[in-house]
């Protein structure tokens, strides 16, 4: 390329016209121009698309693998509610919806399951269910558009301006900029809109892929989510603004481009793929990790406890009084029995009592398992602060808050959870159902025993008729139970029982827990330019002719 | 051709370049020799919970043969015990070199008498990270070795090329062929002297920090993966001198090489990874979840149908026809243990299979092959998972039998199995519970299992060898203006 008589009809033109920010729109357009048709531009480029075309499609089958575990999971749910004919059975279920952005940036979606259960007798710290996933396939990381992005354009940036000094420098073509009396923020600003706007280009390419992969996998999203998308692009153009300042900076410092080139290399290289590898292995040793078969053992201890407890409360109550009736045998798994009210009012006593431990217990799993969980946390934080340097790694706390992946996204959900079934407790307290008969049966107080009385509990039925007849009538009015039970008679006031509402978290929320993020990436920004900037004002431009050939 | 040798070393020595490859390879492997201690040290710590609680659970079931059994058997939830009995592997000695699948997660199973595993959640691993990859020797060399490699080397030929001496260097009375090799083994000197730095500093990191003994057998291990190390980096070093010889500057065979180690280490290997995740498709723990549930239901039905198959509470009375009802109970109960069994045996398979297909779009990269090779020279990785679950295995085969056997000596048992209060009550010494113990693989059989992925490495690298020959016979010598 004879970029010396570009250059010169470039700077003529340039004379030409006036104003100083036309200026810098000049030379903006003519390294755009540059960049565009640059082997370097189109091998990345073409690589990237192809990379983001891979991407976007193991995005949306993974989405639809989430998207199909989740009705499972909500129809399961509507099932269980539909079966509870007890208080003590009513344990609803909530099943955390999938976020359409994980299609765009995995983050944690995939880390977890998807179901809680709120029940009386545990509080939702973790998921009920496994994530959906292979184990072998747990050696690689994420491999979604944001990380490609992330990876490939940064190259890109990086690439792009590791010699736009060095680079004319040595061409010679710098030397000539500036007999034309250019100031040197033009010159550099210009550099960096036309590079800029290439790495823009670039982008809106990846992002035309992406869209077609998932309007041909008819996937669609919501309208209330393209503002986070616009802020997403928005975070990715300022990590790559970053990269190509971080590039521009290298390019200043050093003298030919081949220590430019390697030196962007490296810095890529550690920012990019060392770093945050090296700070997350480190911050094991920082922040030792708790074992998680030791918190298993806890937990079973704990309950094991609780259920002693329940049982030596049973025995102190001593053994319940004789009922009337009759425990038939209907078929396997089913049998009938009787109670008399002063049976009722014993078992009452127990569960109500059970219920108070119940919660008891709850609450100190609870607060193991949370301590597990902060632990946890804890490292986490420490491997981000030590990665700190590392755009890529900002970059990915910031598309995962923005997307709705975060972790913290699966633990907002958690406290709704939390706090939905506080307020059934309070419920079930005002209401005073733990200590009601609804609690453990779905017979109407009073039901009598239609068996005559001779034939009581304990007394064997004498003769083979017997036994039959018996059989028949009870089967008898268990189907009528069955039947009422279908019909509704006997069902729950579910419509009383407060409703769960979910919102996941607005954007508000996620941005001001971002700010750090997008506050460092702009730093990063502001200092690489502010470095190279005072640098290239006493950069010698002039050609040396003892360099290179 | 020694004088071009030992020019090049010395110019390598001096460059910033090796000294920026120096700290950070050294400082990677010093971390390593750390954090891997830690990370050994909590492993089996958490190992040795599993083994003595497990150790608990025997002494305790041992006062009944039944017990042996039914505390460990959780089709109906019934017997005492509805935690499974877990079993695990100590963390593998050769952590800090590769970790395998995950570091921090121990190798471990949920036994469910009498026969059907699955895959335990013992680790260390921390869900509120984002997933890295673990610093181990096999990550340093085959990401930051190989870049280093391409960066020492991209510019062995267009480098003095573009300064003019390569007509100077031609000019020895040595063979072009000479002069490409002279420069290799330059290069891949530098390279072994600091593999040898990086993992004694390493070494001694870690066994001074409380990590894991080595044995005679683990150095020789070590030893072997040096070698795959040493043929992996020789690869991109002989790639970057083909590069070198045919580019036209410097940039542009960076550029190229740069491209070259994105796609080899990165792309292929990842891009693969996900291009199979989405289109081969495994069975899902929901699905086996219906289907077991579904088979269940169906055997459940029958068995309740089934007016004859039952559990009698007076066992006299059930004596009288020699325990008929009791017997065909357990039977279908036998049958839907099966039938779980097979349906989890079923995922695990379709699991492999995937694992499978992965391994070998793995084996398309020089990268992927170093670290198959590698984790199977070590004994570690999934070849270590499979002979654990082997291991296993025979271990619940032989526990089942020594039930039985325990149960045929009580000539009052009813021995129906599994079934609560018909078997033995008598108690059995726990010294003679079969306990599992896990031997780690054999070096003859790592060995056998690397032998094809290191077989093509070294295929690779003559092929990529003579290529560059080939490149640099017909290489211009001087820089065309």
């Amino acid at each position: 390329m004879n970029g010396m008589d570009e250059a010169q009809a470039d700077f003529s033109k340039v004379t030409r016209t006036a104003g100083a920010l036309s200026v810098v729109r000049a030379i903006a357009a003519r390294e755009l121009r540059d960049h565009l048709v640059s082997a370097r531009f189109r091998l990345i480029l073409v690589t990237t698309l192809a990379l983001v075309l891979l991407s976007t499609l193991a995005g949306t089958f993974n989405y639809r693998a989430q998207a199909e575990q989740y009705e499972t999971a909500l129809e399961r749910a509507r099932q269980k509610l539909r079966e509870a004919t007890t208080w003590s059975e009513f344990q609803p279920i909530l099943v955390r919806a999938v976020a359409p952005l994980m299609i765009l940036n995995a983050g944690f979606e995939t880390r977890d399951g998807r179901v809680v259960i709120v029940s009386n007798n545990q509080i939702p710290a973790t998921t009920e269910d496994a994530p959906a996933g292979t184990p072998y396939l747990a050696r690689f990381s994420e491999f979604d558009v944001t990380t490609v992005l992330g990876d490939m354009l940064g190259l890109l940036a990086v690439l792009l301006s590791f010699d736009a000094v060095s680079g004319e420098r040595e061409r010679g073509t710098l030397a000539l900029s500036f007999s034309n009396s250019l100031a040197r923020w033009q010159v550099i600003f210009g550099k960096y809109l036309g590079g800029i706007l290439a790495l823009a280009l670039a982008l809106a390419a990846s992002l035309l892929i992406a869209l077609i992969v998932c309007f041909i996998s008819r996937v669609h999203f919501p309208g209330a989510e393209w503002p986070r998308i616009a802020l997403w692009i928005l975070a990715i153009l300022i990590y790559l603004s970053a990269m190509f300042w971080i590039g521009m900076l290298i390019s200043v410092l050093t003298r030919r481009t081949s220590s430019s080139l390697l030196a962007a290399m490296i810095a890529w290289f550690a920012l990019v793929i060392f770093i945050p590898v090296v700070a997350a292995f480190a911050a094991r040793q920082v922040v030792r990790s708790p074992s998680s078969y030791m918190l298993y053992r806890e937990l079973a201890g704990l309950n094991e406890e609780l259920e002693q407890r329940s049982a030596d409360f049973k025995k102190s109550l001593g053994a319940p009084p004789e009922s009337e009736g009759i425990s038939i045998s209907l078929e396997q798994g089913v049998s009938m029995s009787f109670y008399s009210p002063e049976t009722y009012s014993w078992w009452i006593k127990y569960y109500a009592r059970r219920a108070q431990m119940e919660r008891e217990y709850a609450l100190k799993i609870y607060n193991r398992i949370k301590e597990f969980q902060d632990r946890n946390r804890t490292q986490a934080e420490r491997a981000f602060n030590l990665s700190a340097l590392s755009p890529v790694v900002h970059l990915e706390r910031v598309a995962d808050e923005l997307t709705g992946t975060s972790r913290d996204d699966a633990y907002y959900f958690m406290d709704a959870a939390r706090q939905y079934r506080q307020s059934l407790i309070d419920f079930y307290d005002a209401n005073h159902l733990t200590t009601s008969l609804r609690w453990i049966t779905d017979d109407p107080p009073g039901t009598e025993s239609p068996f005559p009385k001779e034939t009581s509990l304990g007394k064997k039925a004498n003769t083979e008729e017997e036994t039959r007849s018996e059989t028949e009538l009870g089967k008898k009015l268990y189907a009528q139970v069955l039947a009422e039970r279908e019909s509704g008679k006997r069902a729950l006031p579910i419509n009383e029982i407060p409703q769960f509402n979910y919102q996941p978290q607005s954007l508000n929320r996620a941005i001001s827990k971002i700010f750090s993020s997008i506050a460092a990436l702009i730093l990063i920004n502001l200092l690489c330019a502010a470095a190279a900037y005072l640098k290239f004002r006493r950069y010698d431009v002039r050609r040396k002719r003892a360099e290179g050939v | 051709m020694s004088a071009i040798y030992w020019r090049e070393i010395r110019d390598l020595l001096k460059s910033a370049r090796f000294r920026i490859a120096v700290c950070l390879f050294l400082i990677g492997m010093t971390v390593n020799g750390f954090v891997m201690s830690s990370a050994y040290q909590d492993l089996l710590r958490m190992h040795n919970d599993v083994e003595l609680s497990a150790s608990e659970r025997f002494r305790e079931s041992a006062s009944h043969v039944e017990l042996l059994a039914i505390n460990f058997n959780e089709v109906f939830g019934s017997g005492g015990h509805s935690e499974a009995l877990n079993l695990s592997a100590p963390p593998p000695r050769m952590l800090p070199v590769a970790s395998g699948t995950e570091l921090g997660r121990l190798l471990g199973v949920e036994y469910n008498f009498p026969n059907a595993v699955q895959p335990g959640d013992l680790g260390l691993s921390n869900e509120e990270m984002p997933v890295r990859p673990v610093l181990d020797w096999e990550f340093m060399v085959r990401i930051l070795l190989s870049f280093i490699a391409i960066i020492l080397s991209y510019d062995l030929i267009v480098g003095e090329r573009e300064r003019g001496t390569l007509a100077l260097t031609l000019a020895y009375p040595v063979s072009r062929r000479r002069v490409l090799l002279a420069k290799f083994a330059a290069v891949m000197t530098l390279l072994a002297w600091l593999l040898l730095a990086g993992s004694i500093l390493s070494v001694l990191a870690y066994l001074t920090r409380g990590g894991g003994a080595f044995s005679a057998s683990d150095y020789a291990r070590m030893l072997l993966f040096a070698l795959g190390e040493i043929l992996y980096l020789a690869i991109f070093v002989a790639v970057s001198l083909l590069v070198s010889s045919r580019a036209s500057a410097s940039t542009y065979s960076l550029t190229a090489l740069l491209i070259f180690w994105i796609a080899v280490v990165v792309v292929i290997p990842q891009g693969g990874t996900a291009a199979v995740q989405g289109f081969v498709r495994t069975v899902s723990d929901v699905q086996v979840e219906q289907k077991i549930m579904r088979q269940l239901e169906d055997q459940v039905n029958e068995l309740v149908g089934e007016m004859d198959s039952f559990i009698r509470s007076d066992m006299n009375e059930a004596r009288k026809d020699d325990f008929a009802s009791e017997r065909n109970y357990a039977r279908r109960v036998n049958q839907m243990i099966t039938t779980i069994k097979t349906t989890l045996d079923e995922q695990q398979a379709s699991h492999r299979r995937q694992a499978r297909i992965i391994q070998n779009i793995l084996r398309l990269t020089p990268a992927g092959l170093f670290q198959l090779g590698s984790e199977r020279i070590l004994g570690v990785g999934d070849t270590r998972e499979e002979h654990f679950l082997q291991a296993v295995d025979k271990w619940a085969e032989g526990y089942a039998r020594f039930v039985q056997e325990q149960d045929r000596l009580d000539p009052q048992s009813p021995h129906i199995f599994y079934v609560q209060n018909y078997m033995s009550q008598r108690a059995v010494d726990p010294a003679t519970i079969p306990r599992f113990q896990f031997e780690e693989l054999s070096l003859k059989e790592s060995l056998k299992n690397a032998l094809f992925d290191w077989a093509l490495l070294i295929f690779e690298l003559i092929v990529a060898l003579s290529l560059s020959i080939v490149a640099f016979e017909r290489a211009p010598v001087s820089k065309t203006v």
